[in-house]
């Protein structure tokens, strides 16, 4: 075709093409706030020519697509950038809300509470027998540790806020993905090229999706998008989209991607970004460890009063029975107290003794020691078995005579007694070896299963490398019985983690970061044995065949050292010291001192109160010390006392003068006697009412009456559970300012134990600091500083967190506002330029138009030739 | 480069809610007049100013320990000084009894002055404050001497606290300050009253020896309560020093403040201004 008609057809198509170019610059007018709209162009091409008379002659205009002016590249750095702000958002909201917790604005906060606190024993000090003092520092404390538990539950209250907020993302990620599969649906059915304003809403989708969680998408080519999110977790292929999750029990706070198979796959802590990744990292990063920090100064506050505190006395003596505030596990092991690893085994336990009847007070003074021996066994009696066996009377292997007693499978106790002149001791047909010069401590406990034959199998353990938690005691219990290597299996528990060994074979074995290797060993169901770590993560292990105390081998240990408290456990596994009323049998009620032996320079210990009942006819005996030696004098008849060493520094006697060579009765003196003299005991039988109180020897403290929670402040272990000990709520006289007098005397007007723990606010203790990453896990590591200064570098680091937050959310701020303005630069509707083109499509067409009446005219001027 | 509209107005909208936040910002320091309103404020500062506050409250209670102190050692003071003038009393007195001119009834009557004076002394070892004995070592809550001035305090003095790592004793141990002063009193006055001349001579030795014990102690209280001056006017400066510290750190520096809200302000109008010339302007006006 040429000529007329040809023109005409242009005409006709250009009117058509610039109508098409109005309707496109109409659509973006329309979408000139939507978000995510990409503009849209009409792409206009000339047709191809066509040869006429020997002449190619072009054929007008061919409107050939719609297409979208988008950048898929910036598309996709904006969402990530996107994804990442949001997550940045959140903390920094969370971020405020814990700022918010920690804030010192108030008078009432944690801070300045606790320099109160201290400020008030000060006062106590100022004044110690007042009552408005004692009551004011009581009520404080009520306030401090009302103000220790609120963060704590604050930010546990966050956490499960948190997880609810996880939860709905959870349901909202879902439901987009299923969109986003529909999407795909349609744009496949459409066909990949004709799907604009589809592929704008599954941008929409994405970049909303990013607004949850981690995105990452690929591009198929069916015009389809794959989307992927932490872990490499598929959530949209092609049509069909994959489910998260919610776990369930104690993983309800977990999100799990649910794959076709139905397994499920834990992704929460490959989760980063958008505003789950925010929450998370707030939730089990963020504010995991300032629960963690309070917990860990919280904890030691605890300790550090509790452990000045029990050393004190208050405004009178203990006349009724005393509970530990602190129970010891199902082992009865006093190194799974909750403050077990800090009792000082090098020390002792100090109580002193009242008796209405007599002036003299009476020290009660039980070695903490742990035996240096490492004894070793010959087969037992009994097979299958486990054998218990304790001190009774400690000493020097092969200088002094000790005695033990052992059991059988929880039977009857059975004395057995080494001679001063013996290395082993016969125990149910096994000859108990030690070395001479080992030191036997009284008290202590250990023991031994035997297999087959009775041959004794101790479990062979050795720790080695770095704990993950640090101060912390790891318990071990056996839940399935058998010899390693076999079935046996143990369960382990500490402050954060628990776990399961199965002893299958001998070798490493891996426990929260330490390594233990297992060599063999018998193990009964219940057999229990710890690890403490120290500031450094360092394992030490106290095994079941090592010297150990228990709740009943230290309580019948003090009961064999006095007759006017007695100590007890109770059914929950604390321990009861109550005063012996109208006790029966003979009591040490007296001493008198003369010339060199004086009595602040004597120390006089009971081994073994019961000996004093075979003392028969008078109540006096006197110890002489003539040029270096010691003689029993004045020994009423009946006594069959005798002196078993002795020299200036001290004195053995065996009250019941069988000659197996264990002390009964002991005198040592601090510096060495220089002169002669004596002292004098009044044995006579037991009569009046009792009353103890705790010693001020803090040198010597072992701290087992805090690990006990006998004679303390404050009860619990951490932020949550700190609470006031019921003595002190029950009588503010339990408040402990005075100390006893090393005599004995004492008075309540004294002000030494709050002096004490006044300055207990300048001394600096060890406590954990953590750092909590979710992907790594918790890093513990070690501070040592004052409470206050901890608390106020708590308060500190809050504030550094939330500025860095704030300061990384700025800038993925201004990230996001600059990709979006390139992106926009590219995408989004100018109102300028689309009027611009709206004039010019007007003009074009008018000038179709006008093309066509110009034909037309032609036309006309042809078909009016004659 | 092409903007589009969206862009324009996205930037209005941005830039307006960040200069307003600093608007805000600015007048939060202004009206609460501290520069740190939340930790995140500037932490470092915080971490200062909680250790100053608490040093602050230290120094507070540190001084109301001394004032406690300063009440003790007064009455020490006063007391020790009382029973100086009944010691030389009783010297004197000893001195003129031990004349030969004096006879045995001027000496029986002497023997009734030793008596009061040594009620007097006793009633002085045994002073109070606040209901607290200060001559009871820490026995604080019972009399340490009785009608013969047998000591049942202990031999710790009582002590407060007057720093971080210091404490002083501000009660005694009254077994030390007073000695023999009730022994040798009885035992002139039992020379006196049985009329024996060397008793008498031998007490005006003893008592020279109790004064001199007693005005010790005297100018052992005199240098305590100097030494609790001189940790009080410490005390003072610190808390001049420390607070103003604490005011650097936490207070903002109002003319600073303020001109900084003035400043922010302007940048919120100038921002106004600019935004709504730059929205008004459209090719849709002009077509």
């Amino acid at each position: 075709m040429g000529g007329l008609g040809l023109v005409l057809s242009i005409a006709k198509d250009a009117i058509a093409a610039q109508r098409y170019g109005l309707d496109v610059t109409a659509h973006n007018i329309a979408n000139v706030n939507t978000e995510g709209y990409s503009r849209q162009r009409l792409v206009l091409h000339a047709n191809d020519p066509a040869q006429l008379a020997g002449i190619m002659f072009g054929r007008g205009v061919d409107a050939y697509e719609i297409n979208r002016l988008s950048d898929q590249v910036i598309e996709n750095q904006l969402m990530q950038q996107n994804s990442e702000m949001l997550s940045s958002e959140e903390k920094v909201r969370y971020a405020q809300v814990l700022e918010n917790i920690f804030s010192e604005s108030s008078r009432a906060n944690i801070g300045s509470l606790l320099v109160d606190y201290w400020n008030l024993w000060q006062d106590i000090s100022n004044n110690p027998s007042g009552m408005a003092e004692r009551g004011a520092l009581y009520e404080h404390s009520v306030l401090l540790a009302t103000q220790f538990a609120g963060p704590d539950s604050d930010m546990t209250q966050l956490q499960t806020d948190l997880t609810l907020s996880v939860s709905k993302g959870v349901e909202r990620i879902n439901q987009i993905s299923g969109e986003i599969a529909e999407v795909n649906n349609q744009i496949v059915r459409l066909g990949a090229d004709a799907a604009n304003d589809l592929r704008d809403r599954r941008n929409i989708l994405l970049t909303e999706l990013g607004q949850y969680i981690d995105v990452k998408t690929f591009d198929q080519s069916n015009g389809t998008t794959t989307v992927t999110t932490a872990r490499g977790a598929i959530l949209v292929y092609d049509a069909s989209s994959y489910q998260l999750q919610m776990g369930s029990g104690v993983n309800g706070n977990r999100i799990e991607w649910v794959s076709s198979s139905g397994s499920n796959i834990d992704i929460t802590d490959y989760i980063t970004r958008g505003q789950i990744g925010g929450w998370l990292d707030m939730r089990d990063g963020i504010i995991a460890k300032y629960q963690k920090d309070l917990d860990a100064v919280a904890q030691e506050f605890i300790w550090t009063v509790n452990q000045q505190h029990s050393q004190g006395l208050g405004l009178k003596l203990f006349e009724t029975a005393v509970t530990g505030t602190y129970t010891t596990g199902a082992s009865e092991l006093l190194s799974t107290l909750a403050y077990g690893d800090k009792i000082d085994y090098t020390k002792d336990f100090k109580m002193w003794t009242y008796d209405t009847g007599s002036t003299f007070p009476v020290a009660v003074d039980v070695d903490m020691g742990i035996s240096t021996a490492n004894p070793t066994f010959t087969n037992f009696a009994g097979a299958n078995s486990t054998y218990e066996i304790e001190i009774t009377q400690g000493g020097v292997v092969d200088t002094d005579g000790v005695e033990f007693r052992w059991r059988k499978d929880g039977g009857a106790w059975t004395a057995a007694t080494m001679l001063s002149t013996a290395t082993d001791v016969t125990i149910d047909g096994s000859t108990v070896g030690f070395s001479t010069g080992d030191v036997l401590v009284a008290g202590n406990h250990l023991s031994v299963n035997t297999v087959a034959a009775g041959a004794p199998d101790p479990l062979v353990l050795t720790p080695s490398g770095t704990a993950n938690d640090i101060l912390d005691t790891y318990t071990f219990t056996v839940t399935t019985g058998g010899t390693i290597p076999g079935t046996p299996v143990i369960s382990w528990s500490n402050s954060t983690a628990t776990g399961t060994l199965n002893i299958a074979a001998t070798g490493n074995y891996t426990v929260d970061g330490m390594t233990l290797n297992i060599a063999s060993g018998d193990l009964e169901v219940g057999d229990t044995f710890t690890i403490t770590t120290d500031a450094s993560g360092s394992p030490t292990a106290a095994l079941p065949s090592a010297w150990h105390w228990t709740l009943d081998s230290f309580a019948d240990q003090f009961n064999r050292q006095t007759s006017r408290v007695t100590a007890s456990k109770t059914v929950a596994n604390a321990l009861t010291f109550a005063p012996v009323t109208g006790g029966s049998g003979k009591e040490l009620k007296n001493f008198a001192y003369s010339g060199g032996v004086t009595a602040a320079n004597t120390t006089v210990t009971i081994h073994n109160y019961d000996e004093l009942d075979t003392v028969t006819g008078g109540t006096k005996f006197r110890l002489d010390y003539t040029a270096g030696t010691w003689t029993i004098a004045q020994g009423d008849p009946g006594y069959g006392a005798i002196v078993l060493s002795g020299d200036a520094n001290g004195v053995k006697i065996d009250l019941s003068g069988v000659a197996n060579g264990s002390a009964d009765l002991s005198a040592s003196f601090a510096t060495a006697l220089t002169a002669d003299g004596y002292v004098e005991f009044d044995i006579s039988a037991a009569s009046g009412t009792y009353s103890f109180a705790f010693s001020d020897d803090s040198a010597q403290d072992s701290g087992l009456a805090a690990a006990l929670g006998i004679n303390t402040f404050f009860t619990g272990t951490s932020a949550s559970d700190i609470g006031i000990n019921s003595a002190i709520s029950a009588s503010k006289d339990n408040i402990a300012a005075a100390q006893v007098n090393s005599d004995g005397t004492f008075g309540v007007g004294d002000n030494t134990n709050a002096l004490a723990i006044a300055s207990l606010q300048y001394s600096a203790r060890t406590m954990s600091l953590h750092s909590v990453d979710r992907t790594t896990g918790t890093a513990e590591g070690s501070v040592t500083t004052t409470i206050e200064d901890y608390y106020a570098s708590l308060v500190g680091s809050v504030g550094m967190i939330s500025a860095n937050i704030q300061r990384s959310n700025d800038f993925n701020q201004s990230m996001v506002n600059s990709l979006t303005a390139l992106r926009d630069n590219i995408s989004a509707v100018s109102l300028d330029e689309e009027m611009a083109n709206l004039i010019k499509y007007q003009h074009a067409y008018t000038a179709a138009a006008k093309l066509l009446g110009i034909v037309d005219e032609m036309l006309a001027t042809i078909l009016q030739v004659k | 480069m092409r903007v589009a509209n969206r862009t324009a107005f996205e930037m209005v909208k941005y830039n307006l809610a960040r200069v307003s936040d600093e608007l805000n910002q600015a007048n939060m320091i202004v009206s609460t007049g501290k520069r740190i309103n939340t930790p995140s404020d500037d932490p470092i500062g915080l971490v200062q100013a909680l250790k100053i506050r608490s040093d602050l409250a230290g120094i507070d209670q540190l001084k109301r320990n001394i004032n406690q102190g300063h009440s003790w050692l007064g009455a020490t003071e006063n007391a020790l000084g009382n029973v100086q003038d009944q010691i030389s009393e009783a010297m004197s007195l000893a001195v003129r009894m031990a004349t030969a001119t004096t006879g045995a009834d001027a000496r029986a009557a002497g023997a009734t002055i030793v008596q009061n004076l040594m009620d007097e002394i006793l009633s002085l070892a045994n002073t109070q404050i606040g209901g607290r004995f200060i001559f009871a070592g820490s026995k604080t809550d019972t009399r340490p001497f009785n009608a013969i001035g047998t000591y049942s305090g202990d031999t710790s003095p009582f002590n407060i606290k007057i720093s971080a790592t210091e404490t002083v004793a501000v009660g005694s141990d009254g077994s030390a300050v007073f000695g023999n002063i009730f022994a040798n009193l009885i035992a002139f006055r039992d020379a006196l009253a049985g009329n024996n001349v060397s008793g008498i001579q031998a007490a005006i030795d003893s008592m020279d020896t109790d004064f001199t014990n007693i005005s010790t102690s005297v100018s052992n209280v005199g240098s305590k309560v100097n030494r609790m001056k001189t940790k009080e006017s410490i005390m003072q400066d610190l808390e001049i020093i420390k607070g103003d510290r604490l005011s650097k750190i936490e207070d903002a520096d109002l003319a600073e403040a303020i001109t900084n809200l003035k400043a922010k302000e302007l940048a919120y109008q100038a921002a106004l201004t600019s935004s709504a010339r730059v929205m008004k302007l459209s090719l849709v006006d002009y077509v």
